[in-house]
């Protein structure tokens, strides 16, 4: 669950997030340059782990299209896609949160009513994983952090702190190997998928780690329900046994 | 900043569609693409035993750098999780839930391992734990790996037999995966890989194989490959043309009538001219250079004692009043002492003569 690391910026969201009536609003920057609701026509993005049943091993990359009036500037090719959304009352908003960070693959300009419209079909960092794997460069075997890293550095993002590779498994120098079959290997060693998350880092999934179930009670929107703070923790106490 | 949490999506989602849990997960395979000394895939599994591995769900996953421990700690990390499918459409999920965040369906908890979202006012999210169209597998199964490489190999062959006809024309085509088995084909040549790697490739310059070859008969630069042999220049075991044999009755190069080298397979060896660099061992006993003696060597007056043996036929030696004309010895010349001789001794003055084997001891002739 991603969250802002200013406490003040969560605070707000936590807070609109329940109130009645909130609703969202995206925005799209493209090599650097920001577009809101009033010219974004269509946002979507997609992210798995895997598509068909549980695997280990997969590194998919996550996609972003954009159907949005055509800017007047003029984006250079590849040039990178963020998207961010933020929550509303109507008068209070929440900080812009990250939804991911892309790069432009394929764009298409058409007339809507008119006007001119610009598609674009974006993916995120993962693609750049088909590259080959630079096995001439250092000594082998590495273990498999010090892999990942590289690979990291190469398609210029940072490991997601969750990523857990604590067995340093030895890596043979991987020749004739593109960087996402390296990854897979590595991910599959720990029964994990890579992902690219919507902050732009990469993060090793592992197939059993959701967390464990609770039962805490909620509101019908699914909210935990609370009473009070626990003096001890500061923490918000919930719900987790009704004895009638 | 980001953790796992669990989301509360209970109903409010425009479908829910739950699936049966899977079983939990029992065993590990995984598959290295790499071959023993036999031709046989290394694969390790965990447990060992089949019958405890298949009991559940098994993981099947692909690494050539795979080791038994590393099947081993997968195992224990995963052993009796259980997948819980689902697929939730047009959910109200918060925008911040993640790939891998935990979340209640309708009572059922799994997790979120793929998500599509439009970016509206309500940003709705189809949220799911997706299963293939085979809900659970309560039989041994295909693994995943399996079904992909079987399912590359009929797509392969389904396209090279529709393009058949069009290959002189159509020149450019790449296919499969770069996981398993993927082809190329180019106006410069065409080329199969595995697991990235090119095993066979034909150009104008020929093919090449980098792998496994099996064949039981053909020709391969000039060596005839036959059921039980490869030969050069049609050469037998025992035959006398100029060639190689190697095969089931053994090894020969050259000619039977002329120089040749002939090993048989039950040990026996010919060779026309041998040199020797190392180690000769004979009967177990290991022969160095310095132990062997020829002719000129034998008679050198330089060997005496155990070390050696003398060749002194034609010399006469007086020992007391016996003479020994022709004779050869092992020990120390004209002692009493540890001699061992073999020849002709004259016994004087009664000039009788004998031919014979003394063994001459500390303190006198024995």
């Amino acid at each position: 669950m991603l969250k802002f690391t200013d406490p003040a910026k969560q605070a707000v969201w936590d807070a609109l997030i329940v109130k009645n009536g909130h609703f969202f609003e995206p925005r799209i920057v493209i090599n650097n340059v920001g577009y809101e609701k009033d010219k974004l026509i269509y946002v979507h993005s997609e992210t798995s782990v895997f598509t068909d049943e549980p695997s280990a091993g997969s590194c998919l990359a996550g996609e972003l299209e954009v159907r949005m009036l055509a800017p007047t500037v003029e984006i250079p090719r590849m040039a990178s896609v963020e998207a961010y959304v933020r929550v509303s009352d109507g008068t209070t908003h929440s900080d812009w949160l990250p939804q991911g960070k892309y790069w432009i693959d394929t764009r298409e300009t058409s007339k809507d009513d008119g006007l001119p419209v610009l598609t674009i079909h974006c993916f995120d960092a993962m693609l750049k994983t088909e590259q080959m794997y630079p096995s001439t460069v250092g000594t082998w075997p590495q273990t498999d952090i010090q892999v990942v890293n590289q690979i990291a550095s190469a398609i210029g993002v940072s490991i997601d702190s969750r990523t857990n590779l604590n067995q340093a498994y030895s890596i043979s120098a991987p020749v004739d190997y593109t960087m996402r079959e390296v990854l897979s290997y590595i991910g599959a060693m720990y029964a994990g998928n890579w992902i690219i998350t919507m902050e732009g880092k990469l993060l090793l999934v592992a197939l059993n780690g959701i967390p464990e179930e609770t039962s805490l009670l909620v509101d019908e929107e699914g909210n935990i329900i609370t009473f009070g703070i626990d003096p001890d923790t500061g923490e918000e106490l919930a719900i987790s046994l009704v004895e009638l | 900043m980001s953790s796992y949490e669990i989301h509360n999506i209970l109903k409010r989602a425009r479908t829910l569609e739950i699936s049966s849990p899977f079983q939990p997960y029992s065993g590990v395979e995984i598959l290295t693409g790499l071959t023993d000394d036999d031709g046989n895939e290394v694969i390790y599994y965990a447990p060992s035993d089949p019958n405890v591995r298949n009991s559940g769900r098994v993981l099947t996953i692909e690494n050539p750098w795979g080791t038994q421990a590393q099947a081993d700690n997968i195992l224990t990390q995963i052993k009796g999780f259980t997948y819980q499918p689902y697929d939730a459409t047009e959910a109200f999920v918060d925008p911040s839930a993640e790939i891998g965040d935990g979340v209640s369906v309708n009572d059922v908890y799994s997790g979120i391992y793929s998500m599509s979202r439009s970016f509206s006012a309500l940003m709705p999210a189809d949220v799911s734990a997706p299963q293939s169209e085979e809900i659970d597998h309560e039989y041994p199964y295909e693994s995943m790996a399996d079904r992909s490489i079987e399912r590359r190999f009929t797509a392969m062959e389904s396209e090279f037999r529709i393009q058949s006809g069009e290959i002189a024309a159509k020149v450019s085509e790449t296919g499969g995966a770069g996981n398993n088995v993927s082809w190329s084909l180019k106006s410069t040549g065409w080329a199969v890989y595995s697991n990235g790697k090119k095993v066979f490739e034909v150009t104008s310059s020929g093919a090449s194989v980098s792998g496994k070859i099996t064949a039981s008969s053909g020709e391969i630069g000039g060596f005839r490959i036959g059921s039980s042999y490869i030969n050069l220049n049609g050469l037998s075991f025992g035959g006398n043309k100029q060639g190689i044999y190697l095969g089931d009755k053994g090894l020969q190069l050259g000619p039977q009538s002329g120089s040749h080298f002939k090993a048989s397979v039950n040990g026996d060896v010919e060779a026309a001219n041998m040199t020797l660099t190392g180690q000769l061992t004979i009967g177990g006993t290991p022969i160095a250079a310095s132990d062997l003696r020829k002719g000129a060597e034998r008679a050198n007056s330089g060997y005496s004692g155990w070390n050696g043996v003398r060749d002194n036929w034609n010399n006469a030696t007086t020992y007391g009043t016996n003479t020994y004309p022709r004779y050869f010895y092992c020990g120390t010349l004209n002692s009493k002492d540890h001699q061992i001789v073999m020849g002709e001794m004259v016994f004087t003055p009664r000039f009788v003569s004998a031919i014979g084997l003394w063994v001459l001891g500390t303190g006198g002739v024995g």
